[in-house]
């Protein structure tokens, strides 16, 4: 068996955590070995960068910091294509980032991203789309046994995380999730809560899809006005059909609000961000709804960023105090889109767990230095980024734009595998992120609600 | 006496120049955004920075004549191996301005020429239709009554732009010929070489009309302490803003009722090369000179340069031109940096190597090494390419780049020449405002030519009439 199948077993285990072998640093650098061997005769991105960088074999964990992606290179198409509809062509960008060929992508007739996000999970690339506050999506591929792996790697984090409570369908379940869309969570969180939610009781903040659509339309409105390929009458147009889906969406989240005051004193399942639960709280502490005015058995499950929202410093204490949540009731993870599974929440403390699958490399800010402990012991602190060796679809290396304290071989509550302690993104601290900027001049002559 | 100062306070002093007289008394620092030094500059007294409007400007009814007469004696006094003021400029803007000592040099060796007399009656005619309409009231008869019309001088501020030292002697001549009074605020990327020409000026007239109708300060560019209180009607008539987007749109919150913005926007160049361009490997060989010219001038860093190429042939063709052109980069030019220059921004490396692997789509010419780099498609990319970096997009036909042209497009170089009365209505209905043959966009002599879709004198002037 290799090194890759054995890790990418875990993936199916109730608990990967606890049950990771003791030689696990030695299993996930061979798994490495491995992976870089193959995907570099099929990934011509990943074997441009090694030929560059003058990385043969991985040898140690420090080869693999050289060949790491940003999410930038999943977004890295020129919008061109996209605006000019030519998919044959993002076909072939998305080649160059894949394991698996895409020349077998059908875009006879494909209109939209969406369609040809569509077509692409049709040839078997189930792509799934991220979006930026930059307005241009990314896009992540995956195989069917990605998509398979990973779900079931979810689902048993989140199990991992609350393991007082058992899904019996038994709760009234809020979430934001909407049922469909190209956010690679749709299918994932649809399927956790409706272990848990009583038949007919799965309330969504909205049901309309989430599509890459509408991610991208106002920056693509602002490069074809810029280019004067549109008229003031479809900017109006598109101006009045964002209202109206705000409108729509307001009312939405009123009604669903609502629904949350009326069921409060049932035992819930809320799942949420950070920045929205921040404005849900507010809105039903103005329906005179006090701290803790919730059944005591509900359970949240809470994560993500602010997304830029003003938050208080203490919104964090202020949310989980408001729901009445003890610690063992908040199901939290640490992930990214572009990390199969999850880093779990180690019951009862504040720190995540990191999958077997997943290799953890701490660097310094600027992500050029490994900074791992040499010993496979001890803590380190510095920027996230992590080798999937899970990923199927694509390659797995990937450098983020958090700070995380990881410690390894901390053996935490049992766990077997290296454990993150504390996550920050840096552009919310103080020290700020490097930021690269390049601004094209046309943008300055464009003004109005799709402005930047 | 620059020099002194630098070793005496730790700090590179920066001169003001209030109303002809030389300010030198360093009070306030400030850390150079451009270059990290720390700057001392005078306290600026907020009164002095205005000419009241109950009194007359000092230049306001100097004849036009005598004017002229007193530039072309500064220009005299600008000789640059001659001119310690230039000199100390030169050296110190070397820290902060990214051109390098023998392109800045050359610039500097070229500002006299914007004050030779033939350049200065050439703008001031072109502007006007005559130097006479410059003194006084004119007498007129319309539509049966006369009446009396005065180019009044007016009173403007200038935000200078710092990305090439022309942009004060330029101002500086404009100004003298409108006769109004004129606060020029220095960029933090060029905070010397205005006062190096205004005193120039007062060793040149010590108390001549124009010197006194002249300000230089730097400021912190948005300091609302000061430039809330400044840019007001009731001070001055009109802001004249050179510059980057940020600077533009900051001036334009002060527009008001009697108070008037007029912008020297940032803008991208271009070339557009027909097919005869690409006829025999000599022809693409000259082309690709004359291009680079247009391209690499002031290492790519001004509205002039050159950043997208709209080439009409096929592909092989185009091909082999790209790879000419980055040959013809790569040499040494009067502006423009040969092998040594800059190289593109990180993030726009990281999209050329991306698109590099879509060939061929688009195709990667050159390296980042300083000689210059070319992207070819078929589509402009999304970026605006910089730092010795041109997109060469290829066009079945040159009317179709007309489609690519916008309002912030200013120059562009055409080849063959002979082709521009096919585009240029095009061009000029899309937006651009100066067509050239190519490799003329930074060739051009100042003087007597509209400038952005205006002729900035004119636009200045404030024009009455007696009826």
């Amino acid at each position: 068996m290799s090194a890759v199948a054995e890790l990418i077993a875990y993936a199916k285990s109730p608990d990967p955590f606890r049950t990771a072998p003791d030689h696990l640093a030695e299993l996930q650098l061979e798994a490495a070995r491995e992976r870089f061997a193959e995907r570099r005769q099929q990934i011509k991105v990943l074997d441009k960068r090694a030929r560059e960088m003058g990385v043969d074999q991985i040898e140690s964990l420090e080869d693999l910091v050289p060949l790491l992606f940003a999410h930038t290179n999943y977004k890295s198409y020129p919008e061109a294509f996209v605006d000019n509809g030519q998919w044959k062509h993002m076909n072939m960008w998305l080649g160059t980032l894949s394991t698996y060929p895409t020349g077998n992508i059908d875009v006879d007739g494909v209109e939209n991203v969406d369609d040809w996000i569509d077509r692409c999970h049709e040839a078997g690339h189930y792509l799934f789309a991220s979006s930026g506050t930059s307005g241009k999506s990314s896009f992540l591929n995956q195989t069917v046994q990605d998509r398979e792996y990973a779900v079931a790697a979810c689902l048993h984090a989140f199990t991992f995380s609350a393991p007082d409570y058992v899904p019996d369908h038994s709760r009234v379940v809020f979430t934001q999730m909407p049922p469909k869309g190209t956010h690679k969570m749709t299918e994932v969180s649809t399927l956790h809560f409706s272990r848990w939610a009583r038949p007919g009781e799965l309330y969504r903040m909205t049901d309309e899809p989430m599509l890459a659509t509408d991610t991208m339309r106002p920056a693509q409105l602002r490069r074809l006005l810029a280019a004067g390929r549109v008229g003031p009458g479809e900017i109006a147009a598109y101006e009045d059909e964002v209202a109206e889906r705000e409108r729509r969406r307001a009312a939405a989240l009123e009604a669903w609000i609502d629904k949350i005051y009326e069921k409060r004193h049932e035992p819930l399942y809320i799942g949420m961000m950070w920045g929205p639960a921040w404005n849900v709280v507010q809105r039903l502490r103005d329906k005179g709804v006090k701290d803790g005015d919730f059944h005591p058995q509900t359970l949240m499950s809470i994560g993500g960023g602010t997304k830029g929202a003003k938050l208080p410093p203490d919104y964090k204490e202020q949310i989980t105090g408001f729901f009445g949540l003890t610690r063992d009731r908040i199901t939290g993870s640490y992930a990214m889109v572009e990390m199969s599974g999850f880093c779990a929440k180690i019951q009862p403390t504040e720190s995540y767990a990191v999958p077997p699958w997943i290799v953890p490399l701490v660097l310094d800010k600027s992500g050029e230095k490994l900074l791992n402990p040499a010993a496979g012991k001890g803590e380190v602190e510095g920027r996230m980024a992590f080798f999937d060796i899970l990923a199927d679809g694509r390659w797995g290396g990937i450098i983020s734009a958090d700070k995380v304290r990881v410690e390894f071989g901390s053996r935490l509550e049992g766990v077997n595998v290296p454990v993150v302690h504390e996550v920050n993104r840096y552009m919310d601290l103080e020290e700020g992120e490097d930021k690269l900027t390049c601004a094209g001049s046309i943008d300055s002559y464009v003004r109005g609600s799709i402005a930047a | 006496m620059l020099h002194k100062a630098v070793e005496r306070s730790g700090g590179i002093l920066v001169p003001h120049v209030i109303k002809g007289k030389t300010i030198t008394d360093a009070q306030i620092e400030h850390r150079s955004r451009a270059s990290g030094d720390v700057v001392l500059t005078p306290n600026i007294d907020l009164d002095s920075l205005i000419w009241p409007r109950r009194e007359t400007g000092p230049a306001f009814d100097t004849p036009i004549g005598e004017i002229i007469d007193f530039l072309v004696e500064v220009g005299k006094a600008l000789d640059f191996d001659r001119n310690a003021y230039l000199q100390d400029a030169a050296i110190l803007n070397l820290r902060c301005n990214n051109l390098g000592a023998r392109i800045l040099e050359n610039c500097y060796r070229d500002i006299r020429h914007f004050f030779e007399r033939e350049a200065i009656v050439a703008e001031a005619e072109g502007a006007l239709g005559s130097l006479d309409a410059y003194d006084g009231w004119q007498e007129r008869t319309v539509r049966g009554s006369t009446v009396s019309i005065r180019a009044f001088p007016p009173r403007v501020v200038h935000i200078l732009a710092g990305n090439a030292p022309i942009v004060p002697p330029i101002t500086i001549v404009r100004g003298a010929l409108s006769k109004g009074v004129h606060l020029l605020k220095m960029p933090s990327n060029d905070m010397f070489t205005a006062t190096a020409l205004l005193r120039t000026m007062a060793d040149v007239g010590p108390n001549h009309p124009v010197t006194r109708s002249f300000s230089a300060a730097y400021w912190r560019g948005g300091d609302a302490a000061i430039e809330s209180h400044v840019f007001r009607s009731q001070y001055y008539d009109k802001l004249v803003v050179w510059g980057g987007e940020a600077a533009v749109r900051h001036a334009m919150k002060y527009a008001a009722p009697g108070f008037e913005i007029i912008s020297f926007d940032p803008k991208v160049s271009i070339s557009l090369v027909g097919r005869e361009g690409l006829e025999s490997e000599a022809r693409i060989k000259e082309v690709a000179a004359r291009s680079a010219a247009d391209i690499v001038a002031f290492n790519q860093d001004a509205c002039s340069c050159a950043r997208f190429q709209f080439v009409e042939g096929a592909t092989d063709d185009v091909d082999a031109y790209c790879e000419a052109l980055v040959e013809a980069m790569g040499q040494e030019s009067r502006y423009g940096a040969g092998s040594d220059g800059p190289v593109p921004p990180a993030p726009v490396l990281e999209e050329l190597d991306m698109l590099g692997m879509l060939e061929p789509v688009y195709r990667v010419f050159g390296k980042p090494d300083g000689r210059g780099m070319v992207i070819r498609s078929s589509e402009p990319v999304a970026f605006n390419p910089g730092g010795k970096l041109v997109n060469v997009v290829e066009v079945p036909t040159l009317g179709e780049s007309v489609q690519h042209v916008t309002v912030a497009t200013q120059s562009v170089g055409v080849y063959p020449p002979e082709r521009i009365p096919e585009v240029r209505d095009g061009l000029a209905s899309a937006g651009a405002q100066r067509i050239v043959g190519l490799g003329n966009i930074n060739a051009g002599k100042f003087g007597g030519l509209p400038h952005d879709g205006g002729w900035p004198v004119h636009r200045m002037m404030h024009w009455v009439v007696t009826e």
